[in-house]
């Protein structure tokens, strides 16, 4: 039997733990696809899910030889959306961790902190232009462009939940560095 | 990625796939020996893993030793990779000299 639901995350780690509890229950994702998660039943608690932002494309040469690696310790590939993949491994055959060192710890949480960074620039970019017409606009002619200024707070709004996605994975990257001036 | 010299401190990690390769092995087979040689105590995750072996190859401590089972790739090795071993080797030693001088911790 397979069943769907639809949800949507900003935080891929609240989207991870709901995953586990749902495979905890016996729902397995198997697949993933703008916002309708569908899921397989299974033995409850049999596999472990984690999701990943891989640093490219997972058609790129450098993304099927990870996953590859991956596939031969027993961690399947799911599902995948832009650079995000949805990966298994059986429960049974241990925990389901990774990055081990806090060296690929860290270098996991850049990619994603680069990610959120990046997509507030643009963000907040496009705020800035919307802003500047409605300035020029009132300067010119006096009149209050609405349609501007609904695109400035729009962009200004997605602009600081991005930046709140991206200091969460910025802070525990401070944390991981100063821990590693005095162990591995 | 010749940063660092062969006698640059190895990672826990760098050090127990290094010891490993002295016998091909493949991604999966690295992950197991390095549990059943620390006693359970270092559990590699294969993303780490992966990003290690990335990096000794770039560095040419380790080489591709072929595939194996039609799709595993094994890894093997190399003299210079061996050098690094060495190295690591006489500095943990000269780690234990001193730490066991001073506090007096048996042999």
């Amino acid at each position: 039997m397979k069943h769907s639901a639809w949800r949507w995350f900003s935080d891929y780690e609240k989207e991870e733990t709901w995953l586990n509890e749902m495979a905890a229950k016996g729902l397995s994702l198997y697949s993933f696809s703008y916002g309708k998660y569908t899921f397989e039943e299974t033995e409850p608690g049999k596999y472990i899910y984690q999701i990943e932002l891989l640093e490219n494309l997972p058609t790129s040469p450098e993304s099927i030889a990870y996953l590859r690696f991956l596939e031969e310790t027993g961690v399947v590939c799911v599902s995948s959306t832009f650079r995000w993949v949805y990966l298994r491994k059986e429960a049974d055959s241990g925990p389901f961790e990774l990055y081990t060192d806090i060296d690929s710890k860290i270098k996991r949480l850049s990619t994603v902190k680069n990610l959120w960074f990046t997509l507030v620039g643009i963000e907040f970019i496009v705020a800035a232009v919307n802003l500047a017409l409605v300035i020029c606009a009132w300067v010119t002619t006096r009149q209050v462009e609405w349609l501007n200024l609904g695109c400035m707070f729009l962009f200004a709004s997605v602009c600081l939940l991005l930046l709140r996605l991206g200091i969460k994975p910025a802070r525990k990257i401070k944390t991981l560095r100063r821990e590693k001036l005095i162990c591995e | 990625m010749t940063l660092l010299s062969e006698k640059a401190p190895l990672t826990e990690a760098a050090y127990y796939i290094l010891l490993s390769l002295y016998h091909p092995m493949h991604g999966y087979g690295i992950m197991q020996n390095v549990k059943v040689m620390s006693s359970d105590r270092v559990n590699l995750g294969p993303g780490t893993l992966y990003g290690a072996i990335s990096t000794l190859l770039e560095k040419g401590w380790i080489k591709s030793a072929g595939e194996h089972d039609s799709r595993k790739k094994e890894y093997q090795i190399t003299e210079s990779g061996k050098k690094a071993v060495n190295y690591e080797i006489e500095r943990l030693e000269e780690l234990l000299k001193n730490g066991r001088k001073i506090t007096g911790a048996k042999q």
